[in-house]
């Protein structure tokens, strides 16, 4: 019988209402028979109405109606017990619903395990950008896909009105992108393969529903409305669906444009679609296997198709060149991956340590069942004879043990649904802290069935998990002297309790060691010299229009409104010193090699930047001068300005002023000065090769460049007063934001913060339950010694002695706990050894100090019931005996 | 005669293939098909039905009988044609393997 009419005949009202037919029908029935000829028509009824019943479900049913009665009759315990585990199980349901969206949750198009992705193996890691024409030719000359698409991110900058907005987020795809992952459009149609055949020639774009909605309140107008995309008119042909964020997961493009107009959407950078010299890889490659090929066939058919193209392109490339790309093609090996769960940056930076501190928040959830289990035991007591009366008059063991597993899970379910509510708001949390500083990070969080069947599974677990000890115990109770007096078999359950905050202990240590771990490594982080002052520095990305060309007329005008700006902000009287550099500290310098003259090749990482940018940094020059006004005039003569490293490893003996190297292509420039290491992108790697170039010497990129101003301690209204001022500066530059290199800084650092916060989290939350562990066992176990201890005061022992006595025990328990908890700790601790800086997992110092840190909680968590203990009034205590 | 168990429930099913019929009816028409051998108490007959009711393989109506009484008519339901069906081949299975065992009936005095 299918379960829903069985649960039908739950209730009360079905049943009435059969009751009553019943009646009727059987009225009907003796009518028309004989008298006496049906028999005994009440039991017929009778036996009728047993079959509605299911001895499993109602008992069930009993069960529950049971044990919300015992809720309702002890209600601080039961809002204890169910707001303990809500924390618990809302944090364990947030970092679920986190790894589940970022590393579990299939792409939402057909068949996504058909999808895969392209990328490149190297000794410096996995890589999934290729070149335009790597991607071309790889299309053209495979046969295990269905296709293969490319797509790439990119940020835009939209007008709808002629209006300067806010970044957008987006991606250039490639004509068949939509039709091979499966996208079709909400309203209009889809980009298509003959929407992206020449260069700059098909200005249309699709926009997300998402978007569609914000900014143009879902009208159907949309369609065929003019947008300007950097300056640039496109025309928006369609509309993807709402469940579509791309293949990426983390972003959520809003605008998608054709592979063919990046030159246009890009005006400021180089055209990537066509170049002789490969050197931008950009392109993310995706394809759909074929029907009944698998990845493996694939795989290995795609490795030679690549090792073939590669070849061809190294034919093409510009000699100069060849060796060091040949090398760098050498090395790399064609991977294909599963696609089904989508690509994802975000998934690379913070799988790892949403694993570790999954894991963790699992450890905290056992704390809290074996709190939960104790405080479960000691209630027990409370109902030992309640029990024993119902074991007497003969419920069976089974069936109580059943009684009892029913409240805990009943319990459970109370703290998960609760949890639920801590998880939505912790996971959005969560999401905005990995978010700050960088590109904001964009997951869909919505608890789906997932979520639930997690939550649901872990309540279920964690009520057997804390609730079967004690059902079991319970059931094996001793029944004469538990009806007697109340209080048998309270030796076994002293025993149980004790090892429970034993097993709390020691699963606290470890968490407590984590945390320390990755606090003081954060420490550590926080406190290397990058090379800059991060201090009241400000930081805005400025991006006009700007031009590619080294020198020309764009470039110029760039120069003329950033030395304009440098000006204004350097009278202001809160501003120490204000440079521009076209790559800040906290980002990656982009790298090239180099030759001196003697023919020695390096790989330099370089920028452009403007007098006055090491002093605005702080960064102490070494060696000769900075940049002056001379320099930076057009068609001054060549020169740069090289970083320790470069001077010691291009110059080791010698002095590098004055020496030349090669800057471009053809060109050679005077070194003129030495300026100290910074550490870009990353502090934790040493500084490499640097060099730096006036603005007009060096290729421009896309003329964009970040400022930096110095300002004096205590000056409140300096933001608002830059802030001015930049906005006054281009009425083509798009909107800015300001933030403090302090700030940018700490995102760089966000990964090791985050671990920091949470197990620090974790960890108090770990302490204190374990503090209220050992306190409930402490205090139970002296009320047990009350007599005894009266006794003792009664023949002259002194209170400090009873208080010591008390202590004891806590310190043995804990102290057991931490010697557990060492050894757990030695051999799970190198699981988190990749994410430290500058210690070992298994520092001396640290174990130690967190073990003494904890033996102190458990002191002072001992110390009220100790206290308590010996004030006692001998007299009193005795004669209650 | 004693009913094996479950096969009230057959009988039942079977007896209503031929058409609806109430609660009395049923009792009465298998003691009648059975040429009075076998006597379904009622007492009986009424939890099966209730059960194979709730199991959804008959569906009952309130309907105006001939006498113009309104009576509680039981029909059978595409699900318990498809049980009958179910029943009817272990049974004919069950007979064929207990006749096999058993054989030809003993003659006396043999």
């Amino acid at each position: 019988m299918r379960f829903w009419q069985r649960l039908k005949t739950m209730l009360p009202s079905w049943r009435r209402a059969q009751e009553q037919e019943m009646r009727e029908e059987l009225e009907s029935l003796a009518a028309i028979s004989e008298p006496g000829e049906l028999g005994n028509l009440t039991r017929a009824a009778e036996e009728a109405r047993a079959v509605w019943g299911s001895p499993w479900l109602e008992q069930l049913l009993q069960d529950v109606r049971f044990a919300l009665r015992t809720m309702r009759k002890n209600p601080a315990f039961a809002l204890t017990a169910a707001l303990s585990l809500a924390l618990g199980m809302g944090a364990n349901t947030a970092m679920f619903s986190l790894v589940d969206a970022l590393l579990l949750r299939s792409l939402p198009v057909a068949n996504p395990e058909k999808l895969v992705f392209l990328g490149t193996e190297s000794p410096r890691g996995t890589d999934h950008n290729f070149y335009f024409e790597t991607y071309e030719r790889l299309q053209r000359e495979q046969s295990f896909f269905t296709g293969l698409a490319a797509f790439s991110p990119v940020q835009l900058n939209v007008s709808v009105n002629s209006e300067t907005e806010p970044f957008v987020e987006g991606q250039l795809v490639s004509g068949n992108y939509m039709g091979l992952v499966g996208v079709t459009a909400v309203i209009g149609r889809t980009l298509a393969p003959g929407d992206d055949r020449l260069p700059g020639a098909h200005p249309v774009a699709m926009i997300s529903y998402g978007y569609w909605q914000r900014r143009f309140g879902g009208s159907r107008d949309v369609l065929g409305r003019k947008v300007l995309i950097d300056g640039y008119p496109f025309t928006i042909i369609g509309v993807t669906p709402p469940w579509f964020f791309g293949l990426e997961v983390g972003r959520s493009p809003d605008v998608t444009v054709p592979l063919m107009m990046q030159p246009q959407v890009m005006p400021d950078a180089e055209n990537w679609l066509r170049r002789p010299v490969n050197t931008v890889d950009w392109l993310r490659i995706v394809g759909r296997l074929k029907a009944g090929v698998t990845l493996r066939r694939a795989s290995n058919g795609m490795g030679i198709t690549f090792g073939r193209v590669q070849k061809q392109l190294a034919a093409e490339i510009d000699p100069e060149w060849r060796d060091t790309w040949l090398r760098a093609w050498a090395e790399a090996r064609l991977v294909l991956e599963p696609g089904g769960i989508g690509l994802s940056d975000v998934r690379r930076q913070f799988s790892a340590p949403l694993l570790v501190l999954f894991a963790l928040v699992g450890v905290v959830l056992l704390i809290v069942c074996a709190n939960i289990a104790n405080l479960l035991l000691a209630r027990a007591s409370a109902r030992q004879r309640e029990i024993a009366v119902r074991l007497a008059i003969g419920a069976g063991r089974s069936r109580l043990i059943r009684q009892l597993l029913t409240e805990s899970i009943l319990l459970a379910c109370l703290g998960g649904a609760l949890g639920l509510v801590v998880a939505y708001t912790g996971s959005q949390g969560l999401v905005h802290f990995l978010s700050i500083g960088r590109s904001s990070i964009s997951l869909d969080l919505r608890p789906g069935v997932d979520v639930f069947g997690f939550t649901a599974l872990m309540s279920l677990l964690t009520g057997i998990l804390f609730g079967l000890a004690p059902a079991l115990r319970l059931s094996r109770l001793d029944l004469t002297p538990a009806i007697k007096e109340g209080g048998g078999g309270s030796g076994s359950r002293q025993r149980f309790a004790k090892s429970v905050v034993v097993v709390e202990v020691a699963l606290t240590l470890v968490l407590v060691i984590g945390a320390v771990l990755f606090v003081s490594s954060l420490r550590r982080l926080d406190n290397i010299d990058g090379g800059f002052q991060r201090d009241h520095v400000l930081v805005v990305q400025l991006r006009p229009k700007g031009s590619d060309q080294k020198g020309g007329p764009n470039a110029m005008r760039l120069q003329r409104l950033y030395l304009d700006l440098q000006r204004k902000l350097q009278s202001l009287p809160g501003v120490i010193a204000a440079g521009l550099a076209g790559t800040g500290p906290t980002s990656a310098l982009q790298s090239r090699v180099q030759r001196t003259p003697d023919g020695r090749q390096f790989r330099v990482a370089w920028t452009q930047v403007y007098p006055g940018y090491f002093n605005s940094l702080g960064v102490p020059l070494l060696q000769g001068r900075d940049f002056d006004r001379f320099d930076i005039a057009p068609g001054a003569s060549y020169v740069a300005v090289i970083n320790e490293t470069f001077a010691r490893l291009a110059f080791p003996d010698e002095n590098p002023i004055g020496k030349k190297i090669s800057c471009g292509r053809t060109l050679v420039c005077d070194v003129i000065g030495v300026v100290k290491d910074i550490r870009y992108s990353s502090l934790r790697e040493p500084a490499t090769s640097a060099m730096y170039q006036p603005f007009l010497q060096a290729p421009t990129g896309r003329g964009q460049m970040v400022l930096h101003v110095r300002f004096k301690a205590n000056s409140d209204s300096i933001v608002a007063e830059v802030r001015k001022d930049v906005a006054a500066l281009d009425t083509d530059m798009p909107a800015f934001e300001i933030r403090t290199l302090a700030a940018e800084v700490d995102a760089v650092l966000v990964r090791e913060r985050l671990l920091a916060l949470l197990s620090s989290l974790f960890g108090a939350m770990a302490v204190s339950l374990a503090m209220i562990g050992l306190y409930g066992v402490i205090s139970y176990a002296a009320s047990r010694r009350a007599k005894e201890i009266a006794l003792r005061i009664a023949l002259g022992a002194s209170p400090q002695r009873v208080l010591w006595l008390v202590l004891r025990e806590t310190a043995g328990l804990a102290g057991l706990g931490i010697i557990i908890g060492i050894p757990i700790t030695l051999v799970t601790s190198h699981l988190i050894a990749a994410f430290l800086y500058g210690l070992k997992p298994t520092d001396p110092v640290i174990i130690c100090a967190s073990a003494l840190v904890l033996m102190l909680m458990a002191l002072i968590a001992g110390y009220l019931p100790a206290w308590g203990a010996s004030r006692v009034d001998p007299v009193v205590a005795l004669r209650n005996e | 005669m004693d009913l094996l168990q479950g096969t009230l429930d057959m009988l039942v099913l079977q007896t209503l293939l031929l058409g609806p019929l109430h609660g009395y009816g049923i009792a009465k028409a298998i003691r009648s098909n059975s040429s009075e051998a076998l006597d379904v108490e009622f007492g009986s007959l009424y939890p099966a039905l209730k059960r194979i009711e709730l199991k959804g393989w008959v569906a009952a109506k309130w309907e105006i009988s001939g006498h113009n009484r309104r009576v509680k008519m039981y029909r059978l339901t595409p699900a318990g044609r498809k049980q009958l069906r179910r029943e009817h081949s272990q049974w004919a299975s069950f007979v064929s393997a207990v006749g096999r065992i058993m054989g030809p009936v003993l003659e006396e005095g043999k």
